[in-house]
């Protein structure tokens, strides 16, 4: 999968030199396993990683605008959701799109479910519980490869 | 890498001679410090940093030592204090017993953790402790027996009480108390660092194929790098709750725990004995002072500063502010 605008802003940001047909997500994936070893080839890791810190935290933005809809907004709004987002990529796997995609609609089915159907003082119980059943059974995550 | 070739423990004794006279009379003088007239705010300064000490040596065991980082430490602080606050409520069994019963339910629970999640690597690992140790403050939080949300309150005795382990008129007996915890701790930490064992630690962080290739058991030596740092942390959890005499979910179970205990490691030096001293001695007297000045100015100007400072350390001194020290001059050897 070869995501293109992403690709010429890592050129135009003086990105990869050596070899020039390496994709982005390559690139990326390959700074995430050894960092040392793309930088022996032409992968500029530190470069790597800001872009990469840039795409998340753009991510977090647009769900956090998004999410300004409906629920409130006050400074420290964002620690309810980080822990889930933490459960959410590792019940996923590392690095794995999709699994991103089907951990979230797991995470917030159980939480909402598990609060509706049992008792909702133990919300955050239900998720781990599921978090923890997953990983122990599938040490990767549901989709990750590493 | 050239310690993994020395395969037998080194005894004490084969320490350079400087070492020995610094250590023991540093020891001498925190014996003797609170008889220089101290007052109180000093002495709980000193009491904080040795309980924060030992906790973060609890942490440099798992993470320094085995290198599995532990995000949920907060658990095996929180069962201590549990253990000694509602024993002596409930049965009114003395905190010198049920400190060691606070430490064996510790480590039985880290054994139970560590046999399902140190299988898992990295992050997964971390991950699974940081939920573990929310989930522990969720349980106790809704938990009626030991008193859910409000958690326990320890009924005062009349007079000072050393069966008790309650003193109101100074705080002198606790600042000797956890001088010598703090001081049999470091002591023990020294010994396993320079031991088999240690070694062994060390050689599955470094690399745990390597170290199974050398017919040494990677899971089984985690899970006792586990054990030991949860029976190291449960004692301070259960001074602490003698300390201050009232424990709730929130403040024993509190992820900040967790959190504070690795700054402190990673600030002082992670994988070295003496990083948490470091890091205690210089991180808690910052974060009070800066509260103590800066607190009551409004707009958190104080942990502004204080996150600013941890920041400059971790740019300027990644391997931590033991690195200021000469290297290895505490591991040095005797000459022969």
């Amino acid at each position: 999968m070869k995501i293109l605008s992403v690709e010429n802003l890592s050129r135009s940001f003086g990105g990869i030199k050596a070899n020039n047909d390496i994709s982005f997500e390559v690139a990326e994936g390959t700074t995430a396993q050894d960092r040392h070893a793309a930088e022996i080839l032409g992968i500029p890791s530190d470069k790597m990683f800001a872009i990469g810190w840039a795409i998340g935290l753009g991510c977090v933005g647009v769900a956090g605008g998004m999410m300004a809809n409906y629920f409130f907004i006050f400074t420290d709004v964002g620690i309810n959701f980080a822990l889930f987002a933490f459960v959410a990529v590792a019940l996923g796997g590392f690095g794995s799109i999709i699994g991103c995609l089907y951990a979230g609609i797991i995470i917030g089915l159980v939480e909402s479910l598990g609060g509706l159907l049992i008792d909702p003082s133990f919300k955050l119980l239900y998720v781990f519980a599921i978090y923890l059943l997953v990983v122990i059974f599938r040490p990767q995550g549901l989709f990750g490869r590493y | 890498m050239d310690k993994l070739l020395i395969a037998k423990s080194e005894p004490l004794w084969n320490t350079d001679k400087r070492i020995i006279s610094l250590i023991s009379s540093l020891i001498v003088l925190l014996f003797a410090l609170p008889h220089f007239g101290l007052n109180s705010f000093y002495l709980h300064l000193m009491i904080m940093i040795f309980m924060h000490a030992v906790m973060a040596q609890s942490w440099n065991v798992i993470a320094g030592f085995s290198g599995q980082i532990s995000l949920g430490h907060g658990a095996f602080f929180g069962i201590g204090a549990y253990a000694t606050s509602f024993l002596y409520v409930q049965y009114g069994i003395s905190p010198w017993i049920s400190i060691f019963l606070g430490m064996i339910v510790s480590g039985v629970a880290a054994v139970l953790i560590g046999i399902p999640m140190l299988r898992l690597s990295g992050h997964y690992f971390a991950i699974a402790t940081l939920l573990i140790g929310i989930s522990f403050q969720v349980i106790f939080q809704r938990w009626e027996w030991v008193g859910a949300a409000s958690g326990v309150w320890v009924p005062m005795t009349s007079g000072d009480s050393l069966l008790a382990l309650q003193f109101h008129s100074s705080k002198m007996p606790y600042y000797y108390i956890f001088l010598v915890f703090f001081i049999i701790t470091f002591f023990l930490v020294w010994l396993l660092s320079r031991s088999k064992l240690g070694y062994r630690l060390r050689a599955v962080r470094d690399d745990p194929q390597a170290a199974l290739s050398l017919c040494i058991n990677v899971s089984n030596y985690k899970i006792i790098a586990y054990v030991i740092s949860a029976m190291i942390m449960a004692p301070m959890g259960s001074l602490f709750a003698q300390y201050i005499l009232i424990i709730d979910p929130d403040r024993v179970f509190n992820i900040e725990i967790s959190i504070i205990v690795l700054l402190i490691t990673v600030l002082g030096g992670i994988g070295n004995v003496w990083g948490p001293i470091v890091g205690a001695a210089i991180l808690i007297p910052i974060s009070e002072y800066s509260r103590i000045y800066l607190g009551g100015t409004g707009g958190a100007v104080d942990l502004i500063l204080y996150g600013l400072i941890l920041m400059l350390i971790c740019i300027f001194r990644p391997e931590g502010l033991i690195s200021f020290f000469p290297k290895n001059i505490l591991e040095r050897k005797k000459q022969r």
